[in-house]
């Protein structure tokens, strides 16, 4: 008797047939709640289930390198394991990837020949963009390119998509969703509005935990890196069903003028909200011009000064400048459309003891910081944050030299210039999960030193009453910025220069920034360009407040 | 208890990391390019993609279903690779992201076929890492199991699990319902999984 020939090994006949169903895609619901409570209550049913689908997994592994054989009566097909073993297109991929370390960035959509996707009739196709980013490599779709079924992933800008059938849809970066047919797709995070004519075919939009048909009407759609969905009704009506965690489906019918949200947790139930139609985007921004390297939430900077005035006594750290000085306040916002909601206000004063740092921030999704700066320490900036950089060393000068020394030709070293701890870059943000204001900072151009709410600073936030924005007002101990000994002076003319970063409504994606404070010599402005100390604004320290009207100068927008 | 990791996972104060913010039209901090990193994480993708295959068809069940998951997982732990903390487990880190695609994925099928839920799913995932030890083992077995299979089914295995192959094609090639063949290899791959068991046993002794 061979080993095969013996009896089984006392696995229950029933969960082998329970598993096999389940693979084959035959399961019924009765047998997966069957399946499900095996699993949880029964530990040996578990390692039996593991063991089994490893088994399944590892024929597939063994086989995978063998062409689908016509049967043959002899059946005499047999492989050595290391023919066996032969490589399957994940191991294209592997080739692929080991090829783009050496070459540029061709890594998106079956432009590597290493990288297959299904290849599939056109379901849609690309209308326009703006300030679009496909791929990791950024590269760009042109409008009217045909569009197969597939995922695409937007990094950044707008684009417009219409669907075989006549349904348009405007995604907003970032954006990952996949081209389902041509009346389907799926979100899996972004933002995205559907419009479909009365007399279309319905369209289906799927996220993580919805299933959002459109009945003729308009709609947008969110979802967060959690999964969470959002959906607002702008007209007509939605069939949405929100899948719940016992996979269960709750269908409801929305009208024009709900919003909704089916969050990821388990257990959640489908929640109305109470938010307007501004969370989405509905009309293409026709009039943005199409910058190099411009995204949707994005600006020229217009100014090349902050004016730093005196501090008066008594300032209180609360949220409120109403007893500031904001003669030298600049004020700067994004291009259009989004000038209204994306903007700042920035100010900064200054005692013997400490900086000061205001500013109110137009953000349609204010305070939603959610990043876990312990975990996460450098992505503190992009669920939304001020970040100001500032040199405190005159001896530094003013353009600044000191730049990343990333930048600097391979084997050319750090230059004193590029690591002075005088030079400080300040996250300033509110970090939504422990609800208080954070500081972190990072030193020279090569953030080196970085510290997270050190002691001896105070902060405060306060959201705007309409919930369109923020106040941030900080107060910083120069002994923090290295200049404790000789903090700046009335007359000191030193680098600086802002940025604002907003987030999506979780508070963990960057969906843009703005920055200004410019070297007028840095136009048009990159992002990039804040690793180049040359290309930071100037901060100057006045003696007196009150400046006279017009001190503040910006250029018109662009 | 294991803890599967985010897709995309918190680094250490990593300057690498920034690249892509740059990308992103947002930026915070300086870039640099490390050829050398990228080609020992190319190394790690390549030796642990058959370990992140066999993760995900504990999740899927269905192989086209985890080849796509497998592709998305390893472009995904591509574009986040200056996230990676070298000093830590590939495999696990990349099943994390692997997880989070199955996560994606499930609520799409489950209206076409019936799925396990996501929390037992989480619950698999984080025992299955654990239990790699002795998978590994039963897949050492695995060899001289086949080898002992009779001719006709060891056959069929070969053809039924061979790229490309469907059971309705082998099936219909064979003069036989896909009923016949699922009913044979359920049948086959238990008498592999009972011989696995037994011969562990034996080893063990």
């Amino acid at each position: 008797m061979t080993n095969m020939d013996q009896p089984p090994t006392g696995i229950p006949a029933e969960w082998g047939e329970l598993v096999d169903a389940l693979c084959s895609g035959t399961l019924t619901p009765a047998g997966r709640d069957r399946l499900e409570a095996l699993l949880w209550e029964n530990e040996a049913a578990r390692r039996f289930y593991l063991n089994y689908l490893d088994l399944h997994a590892q024929l597939h592994v063994e086989m995978r390198g063998r062409p689908a054989l016509p049967l043959q009566p002899s059946g005499s097909h047999h492989y050595p394991p290391s023919v066996a073993r032969a490589p399957g297109w994940w191991l294209g991929l592997a080739a692929a990837v080991v090829l783009l370390i050496v070459t540029p960035l061709v890594f998106w959509r079956g432009k590597s020949p290493q990288l297959p996707l299904p290849a599939t009739d056109t379901v849609a196709t690309l209308v326009e963009s703006v300030g679009a980013f496909w791929g990791p490599e950024g590269r760009a779709l042109q409008p009217g390119e045909p569009l197969p079924a597939g995922p695409l992933e937007l990094m950044q800008g707008v684009t417009r998509i219409r669907f075989r059938n006549g349904v348009e849809v405007v995604v907003e970066g970032p954006a990952s969703l996949k081209l389902v047919g041509p009346r389907q797709m799926f979100l899996g995070s972004g933002r995205a509005v559907a419009r479909a004519s009365k007399t279309s075919d319905d369209f289906i939009i799927d996220t993580p935990q919805a299933q959002l048909t459109d009945l003729g009407t308009e709609f947008g759609v969110g979802v967060g890196p959690s999964g969470d969905t959002d959906v607002y009704v702008f007209e007509g009506a939605v069939l949405a069903d929100f899948k719940q965690s016992d996979g269960q489906m709750d269908q409801k019918r929305l009208v024009a003028g709900q919003a909704w949200r089916m969050g990821s947790r388990p257990g959640t139930q489908p929640k109305q909200l109470d938010c307007g139609p501004e969370q989405f985007l509905r009309a293409f921004p026709a009039r943005y011009a199409r910058q190099h390297g411009a995204g949707i939430l994005y600006n020229q900077p217009r100014f090349d000064t902050v004016h730093v005035v005196p501090a008066p006594a008594g300032v209180s750290i609360d949220g409120d400048l109403s007893e500031w000085d904001q003669s030298g306040a600049f004020e700067s916002a994004c291009r259009e459309p989004y000038d209204t909601n994306y903007y700042v206000k920035g100010m900064m004063m200054y005692d013997a003891r400490r900086l000061y740092i205001g500013a109110h921030v137009g953000d349609p999704a204010p305070l939603r910081n959610a990043v876990d700066p312990l975990a996460d320490p450098s992505n503190s900036w992009r669920g939304g944050s001020v970040v100001v950089r500032l040199s405190t060393s005159k001896a530094l000068g003013w353009p600044m030299e000191g730049q990343s020394p990333g930048l600097h030709e391979p084997g050319k070293g750090f230059r004193p210039q590029d690591v002075s701890d005088n030079i400080i870059h300040l996250i300033l943000w509110y970090h939504r999960p422990t609800q208080r204001a954070r500081l972190k900072l990072d030193y020279g151009m090569d953030f080196h030193g970085s510290v997270l709410d050190p002691p001896g600073w105070e902060g405060a936030f306060q959201a705007d009453a309409d919930g369109q924005g923020y106040t941030l007002e900080y107060a910083i101990p120069w002994s923090l910025l290295h200049a404790d000994q000789a903090p700046p002076a009335a007359g000191d003319e030193l680098a600086a220069t802002w940025s604002v970063h907003w987030s999506d409504l979780d508070g963990r994606l960057c969906l843009g920034h703005l920055t200004d404070v410019t070297n007028p010599a840095y136009r048009p402005y990159k992002p990039s360009n804040f690793q180049r100390g040359g290309s930071w604004g100037k901060a100057i320290y006045h003696a007196s407040g009150n400046l006279r009207p017009g001190t503040v100068r910006g250029e018109e927008s662009h | 208890m294991y803890q599967l990791p985010r897709p995309i996972d918190g680094p250490e104060h990593n300057s690498q990391s920034r690249d892509h913010d740059v990308s992103l039209g947002c930026a915070a901090g300086p870039v640099t390019r490390n050829e050398d990193r990228d080609k020992d994480f190319a190394q790690r993708i390549v030796s642990a993609q058959d370990r992140v295959f066999r993760f995900i068809m504990t999740q899927v069940c269905n192989s086209s279903d985890a080849e796509d998951l497998l592709q998305e997982t390893l472009i995904t732990a591509w574009k986040n690779r200056d996230r990676f903390d070298s000093s830590r487990d590939f495999v696990r880190w990349a099943c994390g992201i692997a997880h989070n695609h199955v996560r994606n994925y499930l609520p799409k099928k489950r209206s076409g076929a019936v799925s396990l839920s996501i929390e037992l799913l989480a619950q698999l995932a984080r025992a299955h890492l654990e239990d790699e030890g002795v998978l590994e083992a039963r897949r050492r077995v695995l060899t001289g199991c086949l080898a002992k299979l009779p001719k006709r089914d060891r056959t069929l295995i070969e053809r039924c699990y061979a790229r490309g192959a469907t059971i309705n094609g082998v099936a219909g090639r064979a003069g036989k319902s896909a009923n016949v063949v699922y009913k044979a290899l359920r049948h086959i791959r238990a008498a592999l999984h009972d011989c696995i068991t037994r011969t562990l046993r034996e080893e063990a002794k």
